[in-house]
């Protein structure tokens, strides 16, 4: 079967999630709202927001932990909360807050957790717990965080699922331990699966992430690739003016309408810049600058001046 | 039943957390009888007791539950010491602390959210725990069973075999349906707290009903309502069980776990 083949049956096949409108609010305030956002299959996506955004909130109702007071949740062809069974057969979940049996060995709570799933079988167990040297035979109670987390990982990979839901997966990995996790992901969707990937980290995100969906307070407001957030022409600059120019520069700067994040510094500026080059050459054609320097900014900028933007 | 077990991992699982805790219970209650048993040669040989229980005012004879025996009889002995109070005791704390610790406690510990992130309905957890907590409340009542009829025989407490039957299985019931009240509670609120203290204090107000239900005439139909009435009136181990109690029982049982349930499928699981 050629390329073409494969692509149209992606397209036919329903999408891995799917919400529509998906609100839910508690007594205390906080919660989601209208949240409508499209998880194509074979993808990561990352789904990005401070802590209390409503990342958790949104997860939970793909579960049926949680029902939406409004909208709804299709997570691979079936209803969030009359085809729970049928969706949670096919997923893996990765709790933002795992809490293990705390008396009992890895191994044990591994064969716990797939004697819950008893048509879909363990098959890469082995291989997991090799590649992140899981620790199974001591009990729960007295691994560190991170050898806790590893499990988590190995439980929501171990049956083989169609989706994957991880919620703050690296918490507690070291560095080198991310790195794996990151081969991990990219293996598993290069072989058709699909990652909902939440964090409030970019970093993690943009390794790994083909669509990034921003969520805060509630609200998602931006769903777009890793490239496009990229491209959104944030610029990162850093100028050095003449000493007796820098009380004039500074009005300048202040007064452009795409510089953020100004900083003053002796002799220097460091700015965020979101415009074409034309107007911030042409308003410092009168300045003696010494040296400009721009670079583009990394996902971590884009996304603190989407938060601006927001504000 | 190892198939069972292996259909049912939420309740192999609640087994395996419980072992412990059971395993001491057990242990506790077994002492327990035996002391009790061991001060009878002594009782029966003192003088006057039961003359002393025939002056006894007939009220007060009611209210300790001991107005349809003698407590000089080693039936009536081991009724009034162990049955009338301690042994219900033994296995509510017992069957209450597993219901609450069953759906609310998991929930608390977070452990609740990934079994249900796996394909097993709500209705199955909660069946589980029920069956959990009533497989607790038997082995409990197995383990009373036979400490009394190894120790009957030791210091010839004259104790029937049906007898303790009955009254062990009124006792078992008995707990089982306040394990399934504080399993259902907790399960349909999330709360321990709440299904705890609902629970002991709804034990507390039924026992009452029940002992002072031949006393105050307006507590008289009070009776009816109360567990404690059904599983140990007319003193089973010195009559004989009520056997047709049991069916009522398990059947008032059952409605608590179904109303439980219900809520428990409904609503949203704290994080």
């Amino acid at each position: 079967m050629g390329s073409s083949g494969d692509n149209s049956d992606r397209l036919s096949a329903p999408a891995a999630i799917r919400t529509e409108n998906l609100t839910m609010s508690y007594a205390h305030g906080r919660g989601i709202e209208n949240v409508s956002l499209t998880v194509p299959r074979g993808s990561v996506f990352g789904f990005l927001g401070p802590n209390g955004a409503g990342k958790t909130t949104t997860i939970r109702i793909f579960f049926d932990l949680l029902r939406p007071q409004k909208g709804s949740a299709e997570i691979l062809g079936h209803d969030s909360i009359k085809g729970s069974i049928a969706i949670r057969e096919r997923t893996g979940y990765l709790p933002g807050d795992l809490a293990l049996p705390h008396s009992m060995t890895g191994k044990e709570v591994l064969e716990w957790l797939s004697s819950l799933r008893p048509h879909t079988p363990p098959v890469r167990r082995d291989e997991l717990v090799e590649r992140f040297k899981v620790q199974l035979d001591r009990p729960i109670k007295q691994l560190s965080k991170g050898n806790r987390q590893k499990i988590g990982l190995v439980q929501a990979f171990q049956h083989n699922p169609e989706l994957v839901v991880l919620d703050e997966p690296t918490s507690g990995l070291d560095p080198l331990l991310q790195d794996e996790f990151h081969r991990l992901v990219r293996d598993y969707v290069g072989n058709g699966g699909t990652v909902f990937l939440s964090s409030h980290s970019l970093d993690e995100v943009q390794h790994t992430a083909d669509l990034v969906g921003v969520i805060r307070n509630g609200e998602l407001f931006t769903v777009e690739s890793v490239t496009s957030l990229r491209h959104r022409g944030l610029r990162r600059i850093t100028l050095t003016v003449a000493p007796n120019d820098v009380e004039r520069c500074w009005n300048i700067l202040r007064d452009l309408e795409d510089v953020t994040d100004l900083d003053r510094h002796d002799g220097g500026f460091e700015f965020a810049y979101g415009g074409t080059y034309a107007p911030l050459i042409s308003a410092l054609a009168n300045v003696e600058v010494i040296d400009l320097l721009s670079r583009a900014a990394d996902l971590d900028e884009v996304f603190l001046d989407l938060y601006r933007g927001e504000k | 039943m190892s198939s069972l077990l292996l259909r049912w991992p939420v309740l192999r699982h609640g087994l395996r957390e419980r072992r412990r805790s059971l395993l001491w219970w057990s242990l506790g209650v077994a002492v327990y009888i035996a002391i009790i048993a061991a001060v009878w040669p002594s009782i029966k040989s003192a003088p006057g007791l039961a003359e002393l229980e025939q002056q006894l005012p007939e009220v007060l004879l009611q209210l300790m539950g001991a107005e349809n025996y003698s407590m000089a009889t080693g039936a009536g002995f081991i009724s009034g010491e162990l049955f009338g109070f301690m042994i219900p005791i033994f296995v509510m704390v017992l069957t209450i602390g597993a219901g609450g610790a069953a759906i609310a406690g998991a929930e608390d510990r977070g452990v609740l959210d990934l079994v249900l992130s796996h394909p097993i309905t709500r209705r199955s957890v909660f069946r589980q725990s029920a069956a959990l907590i009533a497989l607790d409340a038997i082995i409990f009542g197995v383990v009373i069973v036979v400490s009394l009829m190894v120790a009957s025989p030791i210091v010839n407490l004259g104790l029937s075999f049906p007898n303790v039957l009955g009254a062990v299985t009124g006792i078992v019931l008995l707990g089982i349906i306040f394990g399934w009240l504080a399993l259902a509670i907790g399960a349909a609120t999330g709360s321990r707290p709440l299904a705890l203290g609902i629970s002991g204090a709804a034990g507390a107000l039924l026992y009452l009903a029940s002992s002072l239900s031949g006393i105050v005439d307006w507590l008289r139909n009070a009776k009816w309502f109360s567990p404690f009435w059904w599983a140990t009136n007319d003193a089973p181990l010195v009559n004989g069980f009520i056997w047709w109690h049991a069916p009522v029982m398990i059947g008032a049982g059952l409605v608590v776990c179904v109303v439980g349930a219900y809520f428990f499928s409904k609503r949203n699981l704290a994080a």
